[in-house]
């Protein structure tokens, strides 16, 4: 389904496309290891952190930092879903490591089925306190656009 | 010619997982641990006002990982490949997951798994890469999401 030009426009204008931003480092913890793996059933008994509850772990330390939250507030958007991922372990995450996330938005573009929502593609690449690459991801998000808010009436003057 | 050490594999057979009830206790759990700090999933006054389902949902890589975790380690297909063909996993070596609806506070999820194809690794002698495909349904038989494992293994 195509959009006209000015839908599309108030829909994608405007967003920063190749903008990055580094999360906050996260040292998974032996208690937080231990967790994790319990809470998804991670039963393999391997000490490494199981591949998809990791996945979880990197989506949401991208949701809670400020990359995410500055498109969020400065483009008005509204993230309503995530549409699904694609990840590719690329070494173990242990207890005691530490990761961060790099993340770019990589594209955006309206939704094929539902009018008025668009698709942001972001791109995840979490490396560990060695700087090795850990995991690379991508994940759609469903979105919508907010009408911006109202500017603050000016002050009276004296 | 070498003998493919993973011939004879249960190629496409399908079995069912036990189910798992997420109560509300693993949703916080869940939800709080991975920093999912969203309001669509951490706020049921905006779940209630803002969703067509009225709850707070589930973040989606967290359903993928429960759904890839009933499929690995409470499936029958998943045991027989362990106890009767001696696969072991080595390494995961990716997911793919597409989300198709919502996972909310006390919904039951089973994992239908298969394995989609078996073969020998290009690079690894001795080992293979084994495509598993995993759909999470819940208690009303909807598909939450479908996943793509692909695993590195070894016959032992």
């Amino acid at each position: 389904m195509t959009q006209p030009p000015d839908v599309e426009d108030a829909l994608l204008g405007g967003l920063p496309i190749g903008s990055t931003g580094r999360s906050v480092g996260r040292t998974i913890s032996d208690g937080e290891f231990t967790l994790l793996n319990t809470l998804s059933w991670s039963f393999s008994g391997e000490r490494v952190l199981d591949g998809p509850i990791l996945t979880a772990l990197v989506a949401g330390m991208h949701s809670s930092g400020d990359h995410f939250e500055e498109i969020r507030r400065s483009f008005c958007v509204k993230f309503l879903a995530v549409m699904g991922l694609d990840a590719h372990y690329r070494a173990p995450v242990v207890p005691g490591d530490t990761i961060w996330v790099d993340s770019t938005l990589v594209s955006a573009r309206a939704s094929a089925s539902r009018p008025g929502a668009g698709v942001m593609l972001f791109r995840d690449v979490v490396r560990n306190q060695r700087d090795e690459v850990v995991l690379e991801m991508e994940r759609p998000m469903l979105f919508e656009r907010r009408a911006p808010e109202p500017e603050p009436a000016p002050e009276p003057g004296p | 010619m070498t003998e493919d050490p993973f011939a004879g594999l249960p190629v496409g057979e399908k079995s069912r997982s036990t189910g798992r009830t997420i109560t509300e206790g693993e949703f916080a759990l869940l939800t709080d641990i991975t920093w999912t700090i969203g309001e669509l999933h951490s706020n049921a006054v905006y779940g209630r006002q803002h969703t067509s389902f009225g709850e707070r949902a589930l973040g989606g890589p967290i359903v993928s990982a429960l759904v890839a975790s009933l499929a690995a380690s409470r499936s029958p297909l998943s045991r027989r490949l362990r106890l009767e063909y001696g696969l072991r996993t080595v390494a995961q070596v990716s997911i793919s997951a597409r989300y198709l609806a919502p996972v909310l506070p006390g919904d039951t999820l089973w994992a239908d798994t298969w394995l989609d194809s078996v073969r020998p690794s290009k690079s690894r002698p001795g080992l293979g890469v084994a495509v598993m495909r995993d759909d999470g349904i819940n208690q009303n038989e909807i598909v939450v999401t479908r996943l793509t494992r692909c695993l590195l293994v070894e016959r032992g």
